[in-house]
């Protein structure tokens, strides 16, 4: 008897129970990473991205994310929920992982959009992209192949002969923030590049899936998410102070409106004309290996949010090295030849005027480009190709 | 790596703990623990795995010395060189740049400005801690009040060993020899229960308390300027509670993952805010430095029991300045040091009056001394702690800094803790269902925090 109260005693003691409770705790994490993440998230970026090494796409093939009250990641970064501008997101993509609603998919397209997220049409509808806006001001289709980091030549040729594309244009989305980093290689994948593309030749496009959705399942903790949003709930500055909010610059621009920035956006290259020639080299040995295949290529320069609402801030700020550094690329791209299209001054120019309609060229709590931004974007290589 | 990160406790923790449990002798639970202890160790910086060796190395060799010279000159160069040693090279890590700096700001006050080399040195993490390990043993050794031990994975791993590495208590080898030696003969579940009792209400003081304030206050001692008197106290406050649950906390995890281990480390901490005195807080407050500053510093330097009564003051004095320094290479923590120093040459001289006040009154005034002992502790300068000195003295009204709520909620949570609970080491630690439960459920609010990945890391880690 005794000795049965004394077992019950240690099943129940703490010294028992802690550490079980930490095994359900782990093995919590582990399930709940096989539950899709779309109610966690806010947008589709973190829901849609593949973690898994992937052929070419960089999201999740057929797949549709819809979202009534997305907003910005800037937002979200300093969880600061009365500066959000709620905003419908849809997210298609094609069968390959690239943000291509179906809808809007023609064949024989005339040309591919390539870049970073901006290219990809983060936080805007199906049919504001540049790659969709691009489509209607041409009237003939644009493949989007934005992805987080812009495609190296290799992907691009893949992608191109997949759409079988022998002419037409390819479109680069460059943002003044690239800048800040070097060139990559001429031969960007180097030997893991080339063991990956044995790897997804050997198995094919199927199985490299089924491989890899519970890799991209498990990278993501839903539990972690869920603590962090709790965080983030308590952290209200009234309960606790915002920790968050220090990650971003709150400002606001002279028509009233606040606007939130991260810090990186504000750096600029130390040496702008060394890094200008260096990416003017790349462009320029970019666009030679295109011309062998038929494709031209056009890059289109897209300044910072902070050189074009720095100086509209209600406290202005300078951006005259940014915007002299964006010049001097501009410069380097066409002496190399490279047809380039900057959007500065026009940006620069629209902002002002549209600032008064309350009408932006990107999310006031976002890094990216809105709808407005892209139309006139479109119009600008529309305008330059003509 | 943290006691509160998750690598921590769902990898490293229970990697060692199996395997430390599943080997059988001595001396491969030795080696096991050390080697955990320098992968721990690792984690912040390899590269000064190899400093704490060399450390160990030293004063392994020379406890040998020790151990077969019976020549009294012999003895003191085993003690005299290692020691030398041990102090230089903390000497170097920790207050060269100090050193520099100050006698660069000397030179330009006397208008002879110089310009010494500042050496880009980072220090390594609980430096301060297992030097006094080392020493401690050395000393001991030396006086004959410990055998030292031919073992050298022993020895390396009461060094080493990763509960109390980083940031104490500061274990003395007599303290967990027993323990050491009978380690091929720990049973696992003898102190399973107050292990995990221990570490769970260190992790809770930790996380909910200390984090929760610190997250609170850390914006507005940067903001001290702007501060009303009434946030300044709130300010101070909730510093005086951070410190204490904060490294009170990691006393507790140390001495919990002792247990889950078979050894027994020492109370660091006996409600030290509840002391009558000043003389009564160092007896309670951070115990395993204030006896080794006693039996290492002060009673060599005689002590109390000295000729004139000025000796008693003087070497109070030189070891709480000493003492102060211990902790940082900051004049203010220097001047914290003194100004403990000058308390308690104070109760010295006025003790019998003090004794005869209200007990209520001797722990409100005894808790108001060390509360304003802590501006000094925390500032980054004596700028900063006199502004916050003023703004708490004299009545300015000012910004009020977002979080009150949860800092008045927490403040009153850690008061009361604090004030009038029993410590880790006064509690039976045989809990019923409904206590049990409790902790249950504040283990995981404190497993939910750390998976936010708003991890910070022990204010201790830094001295």
């Amino acid at each position: 008897m005794n000795d049965t109260a004394a077992n019950r005693g240690r099943i129940w003691g703490i010294g028992h129970l802690l550490p079980r409770l930490m095994l359900l705790f782990f093995l919590l994490d582990v399930i709940l990473r096989f539950v899709p993440v779309d109610p966690l998230t806010f947008r589709a970026w973190e829901a849609m991205l593949r973690h898994y090494p992937n052929a070419v796409g960089p999201f999740i093939p057929n797949k549709h994310y819809h979202r009534d009250n997305s907003y910005g990641g800037v937002a979200g970064i300093g969880s600061l929920p009365a500066l959000r501008h709620y905003h419908s997101v849809d997210f298609t993509t094609d069968a390959y992982g690239f943000h291509n609603p179906p809808a809007l998919a023609q064949s024989n397209p005339i040309g591919i959009v390539i870049g970073d997220s901006f290219a990809v049409g983060s936080e805007l509808p199906d049919d504001q992209s540049l790659s969709a806006q691009l489509t209607e001001r041409f009237g003939g289709y644009f493949y989007n192949a934005g992805a987080p980091q812009p495609l190296h030549l290799r992907s691009l040729e893949v992608v191109a002969q997949r759409l079988n594309l022998h002419r037409g244009l390819v479109i680069f989305e460059f943002l003044e923030s690239r800048t800040l980093q070097d060139p990559p290689a001429a031969t960007p994948d180097g030997a893991r590049g080339a063991a990956q593309a044995f790897f997804f030749r050997a198995m094919g496009p199927q199985w490299t899936d089924r491989l890899g959705t519970p890799l991209n399942e498990l990278h993501a903790s839903p539990l972690r998410a869920l603590s962090a949003k709790l965080q983030k709930k308590i952290q209200d500055d009234t309960v606790l102070p915002n920790s968050f909010a220090a990650f971003v610059i709150q400002e606001r621009l002279r028509n009233g409106e606040p606007i939130v920035f991260l810090p990186a956006e504000f750096k600029s290259p130390n040496h702008p004309r060394k890094a200008a020639e260096r990416w003017a080299a790349y462009f320029a040995w970019y666009s030679s290996e295109l011309r062998k295949d038929g494709l031209e290529l056009v890059v289109l320069l897209v300044p910072n949010r902070t050189t074009i609402y720095a100086p509209l801030l209600a406290q202005p700020r300078d951006v005259s090295a940014s915007r002299a550094a964006l010049q001097d690329l501009a410069d380097a791209l066409q002496n190399a030849g490279v047809f380039t299209v900057p959007l500065e001054r026009r940006y620069a120019h629209d902002a002002t005027v549209l600032l008064n309609q309350e009408k932006y060229l990107y999310f006031l709590d976002d890094t990216h480009w809105s709808g407005d931004g892209t139309a006139v974007a479109a119009d600008e290589i529309f305008k330059a190709r003509e | 790596m943290l006691f509160n990160s998750l690598v921590f406790l769902f990898l490293f923790l229970p990697i060692v703990y199996f395997g430390f449990w599943r080997l059988r002798t001595k001396k491969q639970r030795y080696i096991w623990l050390t080697g955990a202890s320098y992968i721990f160790y690792g984690t912040w910086n390899y590269k000064f795995c190899a400093l704490m060796a060399f450390s160990t190395a030293v004063s392994y060799f020379a406890g040998l010395g020790l151990l077969g010279a019976a020549d009294p000159r012999r003895r003191k160069l085993f003690l005299i060189i290692p020691v030398t040693i041990d102090l230089l090279l903390l000497g170097f890590f920790k207050y060269f740049n100090f050193t520099v700096s100050s006698f660069a700001q000397l030179s330009a006050w006397l208008h002879v400005p110089v310009h010494p080399p500042v050496l880009n040195i980072i220090l390594p993490v609980g430096i301060s801690f297992y030097t006094f390990h080392t020493i401690s043993y050395m000393v001991d050794a030396y006086r004959g009040v410990i055998t030292p031990t031919r073992n050298f994975w022993e020895f390396s791993c009461y060094v080493s060993l990763f509960s109390q590495l980083v940031a104490g208590p500061i274990v003395r080898f007599r303290q967990v020899e027993a323990d050491l030696d009978n380690l091929d003969h720990a049973d696992r579940t003898r102190w399973l229960d107050i292990g995990w009792s221990f570490f769970a209400i260190g992790m809770m003081k930790k996380v909910l308390l200390a984090d929760t304030i610190a997250a609170i206050i850390n914006s507005a001692w940067k903001d001290a300027a702007h501060l009303s008197t009434f946030g300044a106290w709130l300010c101070v406050l909730g510093y005086t509670y951070q410190i204490y649950f904060d490294f009170s906390g990691y006393s507790d995890m140390a001495v919990g993952l002792g247990y889950l281990f078979g050894i027994r480390l020492p109370q660091n901490f006996n409600s030290p805010y509840k002391a009558l005195n000043i003389s009564d807080f160092w007896r309670r407050w951070h115990i395993s430095l204030s006896t080794c500053l006693r039996d290492y510093l002060y009673i060599p330097l005689g002590g109390s029991r000295v000729s004139a009564n000025w000796l008693v003051y003087r070497n109070l004095l030189i070891t709480m300045l000493l003492g102060g320094l211990w902790h940082g290479a900051n004049w203010t923590f220097v001047f914290w040091g003194g100004y403990h120093g000058v308390l308690l040459c104070l109760y010295k001289l006025f003790g019998k009056f003090w004794d005869r006040l209200p007990v209520a009154l001797q722990r409100a005034g005894t808790f108001f001394l060390v509360v304003v002992g802590w501006v000094f502790f925390r500032s980054d300068s004596f700028s900063v702690a006199a502004g916050m000195l003023a703004r708490m003295f004299t009545f300015s009204t000012g910004v009020l800094f977002p979080g009150l709520i949860g800092l008045l909620v927490a403040l009153a949570i850690a008061a009361a803790i604090a004030h009038f609970a029993r410590n880790t080491f006064e509690m039976n630690h045989e809990w019923n269902s409904w206590t049990v439960a409790g902790l249950c459920l504040g283990y995981t609010a404190t497993l939910l925090a750390i998976a936010s990945g708003q991890q910070s890391p022990f204010l201790y880690f830094q001295f």
